[in-house]
């Protein structure tokens, strides 16, 4: 035993969903989904949520279930892990762009226990935010632990955490969509819409709410795509960015073109000034660097320990231009 | 070389079986009856006089069974180095004051992990917050908050060295550089967190398991805090999860407040550290600021350096006073140079206390030495494996700082590793990818195998090995020798298997507790090989000669002729005249009154400093993302001299730790302080390298014989990291023109070299 | 607080134990079960010195709550070989000289158990990636990679 012991809490292992909207609605916001818990368990050992109810979500039947349907696409469920989605064939064979993201999440074991919706819900980062509850003695509280100051943009308004799930860009070039439901029944929501923006709570998701599924149109050939992340050791890292990005060339431009990114800002990225620059245009070295340096424009990058704004900036700058050149190569 | 039946051979090490089976006891593996939970409270402020503590509510709590306080204690400073009263001068739990964040200021026990948190939380402390000083520059200016009452000017160690005159040596030099190198706060990163457990019995003696390098400094500073006998204290080392200079310190608050607690309460108490803890409040690295000015001759020949540190030496000594010497004597390593001048300074901020890390001084100022090497061989157009072939030391050769070369095999480390690596071709390699550059660097480092002192005052000699023969014919070797991972146990084993023909299987090692075993200075300063393979080595012969003497007796031969081999006991030349080993030692017995075969042999370096020096040389290849500075390590050819490697593969995996610690240390490690909070206290936030970082490695063993070490052996633990990182900043520089003059080397560092380049 | 009775199945035992909701099966292996082999190194999911096989797959264990393994095979370094064999890793692990200290290797060598069954030929990246969330100070990683190569 040391200091990291987890709080004392109450564990709830509900069989249906009913179950969890009812605990969720008797404990309201004391309450905390538990997927995989490779987030939320540090941060409950750190301190960073307090929040009395467990509720694990493992052991209801029909949120471990991933299906497949030419007509309605993909749909994973809400306990299904990032290794379940990755070994499934349909990924390879239809979306080896959700395939190269699950697997650049983390590593191994962290992929192993945590789930797709998980990686989509996680919270945003902060090198200040995830700290002990002993290192937070030694300043006050800023935005997201309920004061009022931010260390990371001194003087700021808000909070700046920065939005972390990998698989997330790789979901909104996919036109993902979220099965949520809540006391007043099933609700979908476009993946692009279900982020603030705050850092402080980056997500549309009330304590009510709890995400089903995520939902993937069905392929639709002609389109080429790519993932890439940059981390600082290559594995086991939150990222730098990542950056995914769909197209349709029909031989002397672009027809069609999506660009997500997600790790350079405090939610995700739909570079769509990047997009309609570059929509009916032929990828050239020209068109892609002035599309590289609009895309850099609808960023916001911050430094981070090990990682400088400068540094940030070029790596995307060169990510995307990496990019390109080997969905086209 | 002589071939040996065991020495030289890749033996798996002893205690492997039991660790891949999870069967090897660490610290918090061992459990009590009755054992309570402890955990200690840190200090969040910087620099704070106490002014209260009230542990009345969290003594309230059920299950809580004991707090303790600076206030319960016998108010006795420690440090590890005593023979100075000015380095004593921490408080195992604080008195008064605080000096940094993460500081122990009490600790709870109970029988229940959850109410041992909470009290933490009712422990009421009232602070009065006090001017904190940070950088060690600052601290020294005339107002800056004074940390100790006894250093005025925050100056914790000062030391200086002269030899020659290199005021005028200068002057006749074609070349003379000088430069500014700064090193980050890095820290050991050992895999298992401190722990200790303790428990007391009825005539007041007290035991301790704890996760430690140094079990009989932990004995004396243990006795002397707690005010009583260190001879009444007994301390355990169990299996240890790595140290690498971190657990060295004689005594920590985590050992020191189990015991405390175990008293108060009457039972058994277990602490063990949080990684947070570890990365907050853990002894590290020293970062330092070292002005070096080096002249040459046009040729290349180094004449005379003069050079400065500051070290960063954090709000106590721990062994900070030693590595203020080390960083000026290490710079004479492994070149020759007649005029020497160097003045170290060790500051006190009010940050936590920096100690000994693996190659002790060394990393900081190899990293200057080489890079400056670097940049002088470019200015005089020189190949820097010439130049490093020029000046490194030979053997007979004794260094500025006075170390005595008894074996040298540098020279053949360079010309090992410059063609392995193929350096004269890699070199000129083309540079005219607009988006990767290429790059190779050179690395040098020799390093003292033990240094030749205790730290505090003993009449005991620095090791020493007792072995006991049992009638079935195997033999109990007692050492104090501490193996943390390292493989200690196995290496002495292994000299004593070999001296007396016998099967590793039949040498049964107990290390490390001072109830049993003979004292040892501990695992530091890469001192086990030599120091207590050479007691394992007298002791085995001094085994072998009480043997020799009763089986030579019946074969009416003399001793002088007899072998021993394949557990058996012969006389030269006639093999069919023999006595099996068994035999031997029971006839010893019926010729001594049944007494058992009980031996000992010490080990005392012969030169304070240190009876020899390993050399190596590294080559490193790098490539880099010139777009976004990102850094890939591509390839290290390593060549070095351990006099004889006694296991090759230990050897080997001793350098390969090294490769991904100096790797880290070069581009990636770095603890990060906000005023003096820890920004980054996680592994995480740390950043080491992971296994799909690590590049290529390929060594070569360069075998010299040295007369000092046991069978020829020198050490390799920590010399090996040296040459790591200055290996890669000059890559570095080869590959993109940016001299990197501050670690570590960031993506950030080079695309702002490339850009000043440019302008 | 109250405890809860739990079935856990580890190393194909099925026992029960009374853990708290908050105890982690890290603690319960090890301090319930006895089962020291597991280490914890951070505690909080970045070092991989906690790594147990749940249904076959490493896990973190410091990471799960002891009562979410219910109904699961937890497998931990003592069921990989019984008694006094070995399992072919943990013998490739001795030969290569892949153990120092030994904190990182029972997580280190069930994660790269479950490599090679899913992957009888890793080639070096496949293993190096596979292990990249077990931290190891000591060997650079490079005698435990030629070790987990070397087993047939
Ligand atoms: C060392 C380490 C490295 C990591 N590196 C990465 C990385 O490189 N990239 C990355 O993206 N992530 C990383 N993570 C974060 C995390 O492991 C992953 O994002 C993972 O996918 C989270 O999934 P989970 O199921 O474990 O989430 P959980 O921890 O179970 O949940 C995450 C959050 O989502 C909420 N939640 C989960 N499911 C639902 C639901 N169905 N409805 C509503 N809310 C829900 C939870 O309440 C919680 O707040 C890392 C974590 C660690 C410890
Ligand atoms: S970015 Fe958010 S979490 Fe980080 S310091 Fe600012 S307010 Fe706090
Ligand atoms: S102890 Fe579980 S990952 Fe480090
Ligand atoms: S062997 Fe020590 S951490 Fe891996």
């Amino acid at each position: 035993m040391n200091s990291n012991r987890l709080p004392r809490l109450k564990y709830h292992s509900p069989k249906t969903i009913e179950e969890v909207l009812k605990i969720k609605q008797t404990f309201a916001d004391d309450t905390v989904i538990l997927a995989g818990g490779t987030d939320v368990i540090p941060m409950l050992k750190r301190r960073n949520v307090s929040c009395g109810h467990v509720i694990n979500i493992k052991r209801i039947r029909p949120l471990k279930q991933i299906s497949f349907d030419e007509k309605e696409g993909l749909r994973v469920g809400a306990a299904v892990t990032l290794r379940e989605v990755a070994d499934h064939p349909v990924i390879s064979n239809a979306y080896p762009l959700m395939g190269k993201a699950v697997q650049s999440v983390a590593y191994n074991q962290i992929r192993n226990m945590g789930t797709l919706v998980g990686n989509i819900c996680v919270d945003n980062k902060c090198t200040y935010f995830n700290q002990s509850a002993f290192w937070w003695q030694s300043r006050p509280d800023c935005f997201k632990r309920d004061g009022d100051c931010c260390y990371v943009i001194k003087g700021g308004k808000q909070c700046y955490a920065l939005s972390a799930g990998d698989t997330v860009s790789a979901l909104i070039a996919l036109e993902a969509s979220l099965a949520i439901v809540g006391p007043e029944g099933e609700q979908r929501l476009p993946l692009e819409d279900f982020y603030t923006g705050d850092g402080k709570k980056p997500q549309k998701l009330d304590h009510n709410g709890l995400v089903t599924a995520v939902l993937i149109p069905p392929p639709i050939s002609g389109w080429k795509d790519g993932f890439l992340k940059k981390s600082q050791r290559g594995s086991v890292d939150f990222a730098i960015a990542t950056l995914s990005i769909r197209l349709r060339n029909n031989g002397t431009g672009l027809e069609d073109v999506r660009i997500a990114l997600n790790g350079v800002s405090s939610k995700p990225i739909r570079a769509k000034g990047a997009e309609q620059y570059l929509m009916g245009k032929p990828l050239d070295d020209e068109t892609i660097s002035e599309a590289a340096r609009i895309l850099l424009g609808e960023t916001t990058p911050l430094s981070s320990i090990g990682t400088s704004v400068q540094v940030r900036r070029r790596t995307i700058e060169a990510m995307f231009t990496d990019l390109i050149e080997t969905i086209e190569g | 070389m002589k071939e040996y039946r065991l020495i030289g051979k890749r033996l798996p090490r002893i205690d492997a079986r039991d660790k891949v089976k999870g069967r090897a006891l660490y610290t918090d593996d061992i459990s009590m009856p009755g054992m309570l939970y402890g955990l200690i409270l840190r200090s969040p402020y910087a620099h704070a006089k106490i002014v209260k503590i009230d542990t009345s509510r969290a003594l309230k709590l059920p299950g809580v069974k004991a707090v303790v306080t600076g206030e319960d204690t016998a108010k006795v400073k420690f440090g590890v180095i005593s023979r100075s009263r000015k380095f004593i001068d921490e408080y195992p739990l604080a008195v008064d004051k605080v000096r940094f964040i993460g500081e122990e200021v009490a600790a709870v026990a109970a029988t229940d992990p959850d109410a041992a948190m909470e009290a933490l939380d009712l422990i009421e402390v009232e602070y009065q917050e006090l001017p904190a000083v940070f950088d060690p520059e600052e601290a020294q200016k005339p107002g800056a908050p004074q940390i100790h009452e006894h250093a005025p000017g925050n100056i914790s160690r000062e030391h200086h060295m002269k030899k020659g005159d290199p005021d005028r040596a200068f002057k006749e030099c074609d070349l003379v550089r000088e430069d500014t190198f700064t090193t980050q706060s890095a820290i050991h990163a050992y895999m298992e967190p401190r722990a200790a457990l303790a428990s007391w019995d009825l005539t007041d003696k007290l035991m301790v398991y704890t996760s430690t390098q140094t079990p009989y400094y932990v004995q004396q500073h243990l006795g002397r805090t707690l005010g009583m006998n260190p001879d009444n204290i007994r301390i355990i080392k169990p299996f240890v999860g790595g140290g690498f200079g971190g657990k060295s310190d004689g005594l920590s608050a985590v050992e020191f407040s189990a015991a405390l607690l175990s008293k108060h309460a009457g039972r058994p108490v277990k602490i063990v550290c949080s990684r947070d803890e570890e990365f907050t409040a853990a002894r590290r690295k020293h970062p330092a600021s070292i002005t070096m000015k080096t002249g040459v001759k046009k040729d290349g020949t180094i004449v005379a350096r003069q050079s400065r540190a500051i070290l960063d030496g954090g709000a106590y000594c721990s062994l900070g006073p030693l590595t203020t010497v080390l960083m000026g004597t290490f710079q004479t390593l492994p070149f020759r140079f007649e005029h020497f001048q160097y003045d170290g300074y060790r500051i006190y901020t009010n940050k936590p206390p920096c100690g000994a890390m693996r190659g002790h001084g060394g990393p900081q100022v190899h990293f200057a030495q080489d890079a400056q090497l670097d940049m002088i061989a470019e200015e005089l157009d020189l190949d820097p494996v010439e130049m490093a072939l020029k000046n490194g030391l030979k053997t007979g050769d004794e260094s500025a700082a006075g170390f005595k070369i008894v074996s040298s095999g540098f020279a053949e480390c360079l010309r090992k590793v410059s063609e392995a690596a193929d350096w004269q071709d890699k070199k000129r390699t083309e540079k005219n990818d607009p988006k990767k550059a290429y790059g190779i660097g050179l690395g040098c480092g020799g390093f003292p195998s033990g240094a030749g002192f205790y730290f505090n005052k003993t009449t005991s000699a620095h090791s020493s090995v007792i072995i006991k023969a049992g009638e079935g014919g195997g033999l109990s070797v007692l050492t104090g020798a501490s193996d943390i991972g390292q493989g200690s146990d196995s290496v002495v084993c292994q000299i004593v298997a070999e001296v007396l023909g016998l099967p590793i299987e039949d040498i049964h090692i107990t290390s490390a507790d001072t109830e049993i075993t003979p004292p040892d200075m501990g695992t530091y300063s890469s001192r086990v090989t030599v120091a207590a393979g050479n007691a394992a080595l007298n002791a085995a012969k001094a085994a072998r000669e009480a043997l020799f003497k009763v089986v030579a007796d019946k074969f009416e031969a003399s001793p002088d002729d007899l072998l021993a081999e394949e557990q058996k006991i012969f006389v030269k030349g006639s093999p069919e005249i023999y006595t099996s080993f068994v035999d031997a030692v029971n006839l010893y017995q019926k010729k001594n009154q049944g007494s058992p075969l009980v031996v000992k042999g010490s080990y005392n370096s012969p030169d304070p400093l240190s009876p020899t020096y390993s050399f190596g040389a590294y080559i490193c290849e790098v490539e880099v993302d010139l777009r976004t500075g990102e850094l890939t390590v591509l390839r290290y050819t390593v060549g070095h001299d351990c006099g004889q490697p006694l296991n090759p593969m230990s050897v080997e995996g001793q350098i390969e730790g090294c490769i991904s610690m100096g790797m880290g240390y070069a581009i990636s490690e770095d603890l990060r302080f906000d005023g003096g909070q820890t920004l980054n206290p996680s592994f995480l936030g740390y950043a080491m390298p992971t296994a799909n970082q690590m590049p290529k490695i390929e060594i070569t063993h360069v075998v010299t014989d040295d007369p000092h070490g046991p069978f020829g052996a020198k050490e390799t633990g920590e010399g090996s990291l040296d040459p790591v990182a200055p290996a890669i900043v000059n890559a570095v520089y080869n590959a993109t023109g940016v001299r990197i003059k501050d670690l570590p080397i960031t993506s950030g560092k080079i695309l702002q070299g490339l850009k000043d380049k440019d302008r | 607080m109250e405890k809860e009775l739990l079935e856990l199945t580890v190393n194909g035992e099925v026992q029960e134990v009374a853990v708290k909701p908050n105890d982690t099966l890290l603690e319960v292996v090890r301090d319930n079960l006895g089962l020291i082999g597991t280490k914890e190194a951070c505690g909080v999911g970045e070092c991989g010195a906690c790594t147990v096989l749940m249904e076959g797959r490493p896990v973190l264990s410091c990471l799960t709550l002891a009562l979410d393994a219910t109904e699961q095979e937890v497998t931990t370094i003592e069921g990989l070989s019984t008694g006094e064999d070995l399992d072919p890793i943990q013998e490739s692990f001795i030969q290569y000289g892949a153990v120092q200290c030994g904190f990182c290797t029972p997580g280190m060598i069930l994660t790269a158990k479950e490599l090679l069954g899913r992957d009888k030929n890793p080639d070096e990246a496949e293993i190096r990636e596979a292990i990249s969330g077990n931290l190891c100070r000591c060997t650079g990683y490079a005698k435990i990679v030629e070790a987990v190569q070397a087993v047939k």
